[in-house]
C-alpha cells in the first residue's frame, strides 16, 4: 500500500521514532527519500512531511526566525542544542516565548549535543541556508554582509561568463574552420559544483592515475576487452567518459581500430592526456579531447556506438559516477546497437574476522598511551573503511546484494535494499562485514572479460570495503546469518553513501564519504 | 624504498577531499576557512566532505597517523612525563592540540593548568576525551587560532609552550609561526629580555643567542635540517622512468611533474652514500618569522664509491629543557616516523668516488601566508674522476 496516500492522522499511528522501518516498507515507493524527511513535531505529536512544513505550521504561534534572533542563535551548533533541548525537556511554546534572552539559555548545556531522536531531520535543517525556505526573511549572521557581497560577486561572474561565451561564438567565424581540440564548458557555480570541484581536483594529480594504471587487474581487463574484440570496435565511434591519462582512448584507436574516439574528463589531467596522445603519434583527427563534465559538454557527434568508462568506486557506487554513465547512455548511445563497457556488475557481501584489523582500528582507541579515547571509536564504527581483508579471514559464504545492468539501470539503482543470508563456515567470532564487487564485459562481445575485487582474487586498488561491528559476535559453523543491507544516498554529500546493515537484531549505520 | 602506507592513500581517497592545487575560485565562494562561523560550531560528525575540504584537520584520521607514530608521541611523552620537576604547578600552553594527547601528558606530569588551543573542529573530540579521562578541571580547551584567542581569566603568561609544529621537510604545513607568536605574546619573559629580543629583531643580528633566552620553556625548542646524497636507481626508475612506457604508451611528459615535486617517502639508510650536512639550525627561543627559510651552501663528501641519484633532507628536533638528551631524529635508519624523508630527484646522475666532494647551493623558501607552499632550489657542480655534472633544479610543494 502506498504510504503517500495515508493522511497525517493515519501516519501518527504507524510512525515510530525508527524511520528506517518505514523506509523498508516503502521499497516499492519511488519517493523513498521523502520518508526520511518526515519529522516529529517539536511541540506536538504530529508528524510533518518535512522540516520546512513543520516550522511553517507552527509559525503563527512560534516564529522560528524571531526566536533565533532574540536569543542570538546564529550557528548551527547552537541550533542543534536548541532542538535537542526541546526534544528532551519538551517545553511548551509559551514557556519558550517567555524566556528572556540571556548569555546562557537552558540549551547551552553540552548534554544537548546528544541527539534525542535518531536521524532527526530537524537537526539537519541548516539555519544559515534553509531559513529562506520559510519565507522572505533571511537570517543575519555576522557574515550577513559578506553573503550579500558574495551574491553580487557571483552574479557579476555569471554575467561576465555569459559575455565571454557570446564573444567566443562571435569571433569563431573569423578563425580557421577547425574543430577546437579543447572545449571547456562554462557553467554557473552552485554549492554542489563547489563540492564537486574538490572531487574532480583529487584527479588532477598524477599519483592517483599511477595507482589506477598500476592496478594491472583493472587496466589489463579493459585492454584485453579491446584487443580481443577488435571486430566490435572497428570503425566505430567511441566515447570514453572520464578518460584520465587517455589510455583507454588510445587503445581503442590503436588496437580497436575505432573510427573516432571522444575522450571527456573534468579534471586537469586531460591536458596531460592531450600531450600524451601527441607523444604517441595518435591521429589528431580521430582522437578528440573535451574538458568538462559529460553532462555539460557538447560532443562533435550526436550519437556514439560504444561508451567505455572506468567509473567504479569503492563499494562499486561510491563517487556516484554511475549517474554520469547513465546520462551518457541516455543522451549519446545509439539505442539499437550501442554498447556500454563494462556492462554487468554485482556487489557481494560476506562476514570476516580479524583480531589484527579489529585491534588496529577499533580497540586501539580504548588505550592510547594510557588515556581513554573511546569517543573516537564511535566514529570509526560509523564509517565504511577501505582496506585489504585476507581471504583466510572470511568466515562465511558470499551473498550477492546487488546486481547492476548498465543498459537498463537508472539513478535510483544507487539506492537499494537487499536481504542477505550468510552461511557460517567456521565457528568463532565476527569482526564485521566485507563487501566487494565483480565486473563483467559481456553483452554482444565475442570475447567476454571478467574481474573481481573479492578477497579471494588478486588485489586491486579498490581493495575491499569493510564495516566493523561495535563488538565481536559469536557464531557457530553451519549457522545462517540473516539480515538486510540498505544502500542510501548521502543527503548532504553528492557523491557519498550511507549503508545500513540490519543484522543480529540490531541496526547499524555506516557512512562512505 | 618502502611505499607510502596504504592507510594514507585510503585517507586521501575517502576521508579528505584535499586538492593538490588550491583554486582561488573556491576560496571566493566560501567564507574564510579558519574562523568561519559555519565550521566553528559544527560538530565533526556533522561535517561532510565539503567541510573537510576546508578544514582537513578536523577528521581524526589525520591525527591518527601522528598518534600512532610512536617515536614522535613517545618522545613527547618522555620529555614531559620524565620531567615532572619542570611541569609541577606550572601553566602550560599546548598549541595545535589535536585530540589533546600532549595536554593529557602535561596534566599527568603535574601541571597546575593546561591551556589547549586548536583551530579545527577536531577539538570537539579533545573536549570529550579530556572529560572522559577526568582532566577537565586542569585542561582548559580554547577553540581558535592562537593569534585570535585570549588566555583564561587571571592568566597573563604561561610557563611552558608545547607544540608539535614540524611538517614534512620541517616546514610543510607547519605551525612554527604560531609558536613564535605565542612565545612573544604569552611565554613568561622578564620585561628587559623581551625588549632586547625586539631590538634584536629590528637592528643587528647578534651572535650571542644565549643572551636572550626567555625564562619560559618550549617543547621542542631546537631543530636542525640535514641533507645527504643517496643512490636510488631502482626506485627512481619506478617513480620517474615508469612514465616512459605505460602499457606501450609514452607518457614522458609527466616525468617533469614527478621530478619537480619533492617526494615524501621512506629512504633506506643503506642508500646513503655521503656524509650528513647540516643545512641550518633553528632556535625556537630566539628566532623570528623571517628566519623561516634556508639559504646556504652545502658540501657533501662521498663515504664510498657509488652513484648519487637524489638528495634527501630530514630533520632532528631537540627538547633542550630536558636534562637528559631528548630528541626526535627523523634520519633514515633512526626509526620510522610519519614525517618520513624528503627526496629531491635531479635529471641524470653522478658517479662518485670515496672522499670526492660535491658542492652546491640549497635554498628553501616558505610562503608565510600559506605554509603549504614551499619553493626549493638545489644547484650544484660536480667534477669528479668518473663523472661531471652541473645541475640547477627547482622544486615546489604546493599543498
Amino acid at each position: 500500500m502506498s504510504s503517500i496516500n495515508k493522511t497525517e492522522h493515519q501516519r501518527n499511528e504507524s510512525v515510530s521514532s525508527d524511520d528506517e522501518e518505514n523506509f523498508l516498507d516503502d521499497e516499492q515507493d519511488e519517493e523513498q527519500i521523502n520518508v526520511l524527511e518526515q519529522v516529529q513535531g517539536l511541540f506536538s505529536s504530529d508528524v510533518f512531511p518535512n522540516v520546512v512544513d513543520m516550522f511553517r505550521a507552527y509559525h503563527s504561534q512560534f516564529d522560528l526566525i524571531d526566536f533565533l534572533k532574540k536569543h542570538q542563535i546564529h550557528s548551527q551548533y547552537d541550533y542543534i542544542r536548541l532542538i535537542n533541548y526541546i526534544r528532551s525537556e519538551k517545553p511548551s511554546i509559551e514557556t519558550l516565548k517567555q524566556l528572556k534572552s540571556s548569555p546562557s539559555p537552558p540549551w547551552t548545556d553540552e548534554k544537548y549535543f546528544e541527539t534525542v531522536i535518531d536521524d532527526d531531520p530537524a537537526l539537519q535543517f541548516d539555519i544559515e541556508e534553509d531559513l529562506n525556505q520559510l519565507g522572505d526573511l533571511s537570517i543575519t549572521t555576522t557574515n550577513g554582509h559578506d553573503h550579500d557581497e558574495l551574491k553580487q560577486a557571483n552574479e557579476r561572474i555569471r554575467q561576465l561568463e555569459d559575455m565571454v561565451e557570446t564573444l567566443k561564438s562571435m569571433t569563431s567565424r573569423f578563425l580557421d574552420d577547425q574543430p577546437s581540440k579543447v572545449t571547456t564548458s562554462v557553467k554557473t557555480k552552485n554549492q554542489d559544483d563547489v563540492q564537486d570541484e574538490g572531487y574532480f581536483a583529487t584527479y588532477n594529480h598524477y599519483d592517483i592515475h599511477k595507482e589506477m594504471l598500476q592496478d594491472t587487474v583493472r587496466t589489463e581487463s579493459y585492454l584485453e576487452c579491446i584487443k580481443s574484440n577488435v571486430d566490435v570496435f572497428r570503425n566505430k565511434v567511441v566515447l570514453d567518459v572520464g578518460c584520465g591519462t587517455g589510455i583507454l582512448s588510445m587503445a581503442c584507436l590503436k588496437y580497436g581500430q575505432a573510427k573516432m574516439v571522444i575522450a571527456v574528463d573534468m579534471s586537469d589531467m586531460i591536458y596531460d592526456a592531450m600531450a600524451i596522445a601527441k607523444e604517441n603519434n595518435m591521429d589528431e583527427s580521430k582522437l578528440v579531447f573535451i574538458h568538462g563534465r559529460i553532462e555539460d559538454v557538447t560532443l562533435p557527434v550526436e550519437k556514439v556506438d560504444i561508451i567505455i568508462s572506468e567509473w567504479m568506486g569503492y563499494f562499486l557506487l561510491f563517487e556516484c559516477m554511475l549517474e554520469s554513465i547513465i546520462f551518457a547512455r541516455n543522451q549519446y548511445l545509439d539505442k539499437e546497437n550501442g554498447l556500454v563497457l563494462p556492462d554487468d556488475f554485482s556487489i557481494n557481501m560476506s562476514a570476516f574476522h580479524s583480531d589484527r584489523l579489529y585491534h588496529e582500528h577499533v580497540d586501539y582507541w580504548s588505550n592510547v598511551y594510557g588515556f581513554e579515547m573511546n569517543t573516537i571509536t564511535k566514529n570509526i564504527l560509523a564509517d565504511g573503511h577501505v582496506m585489504i581483508v585476507p581471504a583466510e579471514d572470511i568466515v562465511t559464504s558470499d551473498c550477492c546484494i546487488k546486481n547492476l545492468d548498465v543498459y537498463t539501470c537508472s539513478n535510483d539503482d544507487i539506492s537499494f535494499t537487499h536481504p542477505f543470508t550468510l552461511q557460517v563456515l567456521k565457528s568463532g567470532s565476527i569482526s564485521g562485514f566485507v563487501c566487494h564487487f565483480d565486473v563483467n564485459f559481456s553483452k554482444n562481445l565475442i570475447e567476454k572479460v571478467h574481474f573481481s575485487t573479492s578477497p579471494r582474487s588478486p588485489s586491486t586498488h579498490w581493495k575491499q570495503t569493510i564495516f566493523f561491528l561495535p563488538r565481536l559476535y559469536s557464531v557457530q559453523e553451519g549457522e545462517d546469518i540473516q539480515g538486510k543491507l540498505i544502500c542510501q544516498r548521502h543527503p548532504h554529500e553528492k557523491r557519498g553513501l550511507i549503508i545500513h546493515i540490519h543484522v543480529f537484531d540490531s541496526k547499524f549505520k555506516f557512512y562512505l564519504e | 624504498m618502502n611505499r607510502p602506507s596504504d592507510h594514507v592513500v585510503q585517507v586521501k581517497k575517502i576521508a579528505s577531499f584535499e586538492p593538490r592545487e588550491q583554486s582561488m575560485n573556491i576560496q571566493n565562494n566560501h567564507p574564510v576557512t579558519n574562523g568561519s562561523n559555519e565550521l566553528d560550531y559544527m560538530s565533526p560528525e556533522n561535517m561532510t566532505s565539503k567541510e573537510y575540504y576546508l578544514d582537513s584537520n578536523a577528521h581524526f584520521a589525520v591525527h591518527e597517523e601522528s598518534l600512532k607514530d610512536e617515536i614522535r608521541t613517545k618522545t613527547f611523552r618522555n620529555a614531559i612525563i620524565n620531567n615532572r620537576h619542570l611541569f609541577k604547578d606550572k601553566v602550560v600552553l599546548d598549541i595545535g592540540c589535536g585530540v589533546g594527547i600532549f595536554s593529557l601528558f602535561a596534566a599527568k606530569a603535574g601541571a597546575k593548568m593546561v591551556i589547549a588551543v586548536e583551530k579545527s573542529n577536531v577539538i570537539e573530540y579533545a573536549k570529550r576525551i579530556i572529560r572522559a579521562n577526568r582532566y577537565d578541571k586542569v585542561i582548559h580547551i580554547i577553540k581558535g587560532r592562537i593569534e585570535d584567542i585570549q588566555l583564561p581569566e587571571g592568566i597573563d603568561k604561561v610557563d611552558i609552550i608545547i607544540a608539535e609544529w614540524m611538517g614534512y621537510c620541517l616546514f610543510y604545513d607547519s605551525i612554527i609561526q604560531s609558536v613564535i607568536y605565542a612565545r612573544d605574546k604569552f611565554l613568561n619573559l622578564h620585561h628587559h629580555e623581551k625588549l632586547l629580543i625586539e631590538i634584536h629583531v629590528y637592528f643587528v643580528r647578534l651572535q650571542q643567542e644565549h643572551m636572550f633566552k626567555p625564562d619560559g620553556l618550549i617543547f621542542p625548542d631546537r631543530a636542525t635540517m640535514y641533507m645527504v646524497g643517496i643512490e636510488d636507481r631502482d626506485y627512481k626508475e619506478d617513480k620517474v622512468e615508469w612514465w616512459s612506457t605505460v602499457y606501450g604508451y609514452n607518457m614522458s611528459c609527466l616525468k617533469n611533474y614527478v621530478m619537480r615535486e619533492p617526494l615524501v617517502d621512506n629512504v633506506d639508510k643503506r642508500q646513503i652514500c655521503t656524509d650528513h650536512f647540516p643545512l641550518k639550525t633553528f632556535d625556537l627561543k630566539t628566532m623570528t618569522v623571517n628566519d623561516i627559510n634556508i639559504v646556504t651552501k652545502f658540501r657533501l663528501r662521498a663515504l664510498r664509491n657509488d652513484y648519487i641519484h637524489a638528495f634527501v633532507t630530514y630533520f632532528l628536533v631537540e627538547f633542550t629543557a630536558c636534562p637528559q638528551r631528548t630528541v626526535i631524529n627523523t634520519a633514515p635508519g633512526a626509526g620510522y616516523t610519519h614525517w618520513k624523508h624528503t627526496v629531491f630527484y635531479f635529471p641524470d646522475y653522478i658517479t662518485i668516488q670515496q672522499d670526492e666532494q660535491l658542492e652546491g647551493d640549497f635554498s628553501c623558501k616558505v610562503n608565510l601566508e600559506n605554509t603549504k607552499k614551499l619553493d626549493f632550489a638545489i644547484d650544484f657542480q660536480f667534477n669528479g674522476k668518473l663523472s661531471n655534472l652541473q645541475s640547477q633544479n627547482r622544486y615546489f610543494m604546493k599543498g
